[in-house]
């Protein structure tokens, strides 16, 4: 009994098993995919894929058309700009800038600017978890709204409205992301600013709702 | 910075629905394709800088082998015409850079000696270069401007350091310029023009004074990406992507008298008829702005069929472009198509696959993937080759 006992825990002591996938640090990361090592590409992958689904996400509050070909493209972006990446941020705030850069060229490219904040966001953007049904269906109803205001207005200053404000660029990122001098981003931020506020004062529900949230929180 | 509180309240809720929101999982199917993409992008990137490093240090061999033969020459022969002077040595500010014949026909004229350029060779300031009908040549500098020489061309060096500066006497020259730091220019002068650049891809083109529609102006600008800014004594004008200038006549032209015949080979006795920049600037009234027209439509078949092939290729490119422009699509693809199939060495046929590429890719994915694979088999260092691979690999 004891012997038979003593065999099986060996055998599950000395089963061969699947060798995990080595886990690389940013680091390792970076160094790896600069020496053109394509085994790279899945760590790089599951360490990149979050951000820029996440800056995907946050910018255009909807999933695009081409979501899948968006974030397939920004992660090539970072591949391709590694060489300029030099340490001084991090990995995820580097990744969401090459996002951000990236998703604003391809979309100046399709000449849908205009159409990139839409109102229906279809996508659970808000969260589903909350006790408050009645909560959530103005939350989401307000987003909705506010990214209707967005899409009417000048697509570049509701640009770096979005990616100051909401996605927390500072104004030297975003003049790289929008090809513009720091001045110009100051700008519009400015201008895209005082737009939105006196639009959402011509609307008035929806400026009682945000500031009774405002109040709330 | 002010932040006008409604706009402060709708933006922190973005932020928190943001937060909130949660990115689906993808398939595994998803992941694989990802990874692959990715993985092919990793090595497509390490293979461009190895191509590079290789091109440089070929670059380095040639020019290298150059000064050493054109030292030993100068040492070993005494014909006037053999004796190639040593290029002066460059400062540490000035730009270098290489020329290489892509054809027969091309001579460097370098202080009254003729230099054959059959090996490629370094050239510097105050340097000629000539190129015969049929004639091709290529200079590179060490910035990583690309300029292409065409036939029938007179081309020379006038500045090399913060400030590139060349002279096109005739003829006509395409330049890719890399983007400049702080403080430098480049710019090509022509005889009643000056064309300054940062960062662009576009072509230079002196007319025979007997061109039709030239309304006293010789120099013809197209610019294929980018914008340029050309300088008359008329004033400034800015021409974008895709445009051309002047703007093009608005009556057919008239038939073209033949071709004018190749610069004078020989040495350079005469002093440039290109006016330095001094004249040019000071000709400029101030804040003048002439606005360029896009490409238009050539009013007349028959006019085109008496001009010369180059104005065909035109007149099928701006008839192509206006047929994107007013959103015509079908035409404006079959346009394209025939410009690269009747034309295929022309400098527009490049652009003209490009932008047919582009249209397809916004239409089918798929046709727009085939495209791009073709435009990279027929130039694989062409200036839409990012693009086009990124095309290609969406298809995948």
């Amino acid at each position: 009994m004891v012997a038979r006992l003593r065999a099986t825990v060996v055998k599950l002591v000395t089963r061969p098993r699947a060798a995990p996938e080595p886990i690389l640090d940013d680091a390792e990361i970076l160094a790896a995919v600069r020496r053109g090592d394509g085994s790279a590409a899945t760590a790089l992958y599951r360490r990149t894929r979050t951000t820029v689904e996440r800056t995907l996400l946050r910018i255009l509050g909807h999933r695009d058309r081409d979501h899948d070909d968006l974030a397939q493209l920004a992660t090539i972006a970072v591949v391709q700009s590694i060489a300029g990446f030099r340490g001084d941020c991090s990995l995820d705030t580097w990744t969401s800038r090459i996002t951000a850069r990236t998703l604003f060229k391809e979309l100046r490219r399709r000449k849908t600017e205009g159409a990139i904040f839409q109102a229906d966001d279809g996508y659970d953007a808000v969260a589903t978890g909350s006790a408050d049904t009645h909560r959530d269906v103005s939350a989401r109803s307000s987003v909705a709204r506010i990214r209707k205001h967005l899409g009417e207005m000048d697509p570049l200053k509701a640009w770096t409205v979005v990616l100051h404000d909401v996605c927390g660029h500072d104004l030297r990122e975003i003049a790289q992301i929008t090809d513009v001098t720091v001045a110009a981003a100051q700008t519009r931020l400015a201008r895209g600013r005082t737009e939105l506020h006196e639009r959402i004062q011509r609307d008035p529900e929806l400026a009682s709702e945000l500031s009774r949230r405002g109040v709330r929180s | 910075m002010t932040h006008p509180r409604l706009a402060r309240l709708a933006t922190d809720a973005l932020a928190d629905a943001a937060v909130q929101s949660t990115p689906p999982a993808p398939s595994p199917e998803e992941e694989a394709r990802a990874i692959h993409l990715i993985a092919e992008a990793i090595r497509e990137r390490a293979s461009a800088r190895r191509r590079r490093n290789f091109l440089a240090a070929g670059s380095l061999a040639v020019a290298a082998g150059v000064v050493l033969v054109i030292g030993w020459r100068s040492r070993t022969h005494a014909a006037p015409v053999a004796q190639s002077p040593v290029p002066p040595v460059a400062s540490a500010t000035e730009v270098t850079a290489v020329a290489h014949a892509l054809t027969d026909g091309v001579v460097v004229l370098r202080a009254g000696a003729q230099l054959g350029l059959d090996a490629g060779g370094s050239i510097v300031r105050d340097d000629r270069v000539v190129t015969t009908n049929g004639g091709r040549a290529s200079i590179v500098l060490s910035t990583g401007t690309h300029l292409v020489i065409e036939e029938g061309t007179d081309f020379s060096v006038v500045e090399q350091g913060s400030t590139q500066t060349f002279a096109l006497r005739a003829g006509s020259v395409r330049a890719e310029v890399a983007k400049l730091r702080q403080g430098q220019r480049f710019s090509i002068r022509t005889n009643d023009a000056e064309v300054e650049v940062r960062g662009t891809a576009f072509r230079v083109q002196v007319l025979p004074e007997s061109a039709p529609c030239s309304a006293g102006i010789m120099t013809r600008v197209t610019v294929t990406e980018g914008v340029v800014a050309v300088r008359t004594s008329q004033g400034e004008a800015l021409v974008h992507k895709d445009e051309t200038w002047p703007p093009p006549c608005s009556v057919s032209p008239p038939p073209q008298p033949p071709p004018s015949p190749p610069p004078a080979v020989g040495p350079s006795t005469a002093s440039p008829t290109v006016p330095p920049a001094s004249a040019v600037s000071t000709a400029l009234p101030p804040a003048v702005a002439i606005e360029p027209t896009p490409v238009r439509r050539p009013s007349s078949t028959a006019g085109a069929d008496a001009a010369s092939e180059l104005a065909q290729q035109n007149a099928l490119f701006s008839e192509a472009t206006a047929a994107r422009r007013r959103g015509d699509v079908a035409t404006a693809m079959a346009l394209y198509e025939r410009l690269a199939a009747r034309h295929p060495s022309s400098p527009l046929a490049e652009s003209a696959l490009v932008e047919r590429m582009r249209m397809l890719a916004a239409s089918d994915r798929r046709k727009g993937a085939d495209a791009a694979r073709a435009y990279l088999e027929r130039y694989p260092s062409g200036f839409a080759r990012s693009e086009a691979t990124e095309l290609a690999a969406r298809s995948l």
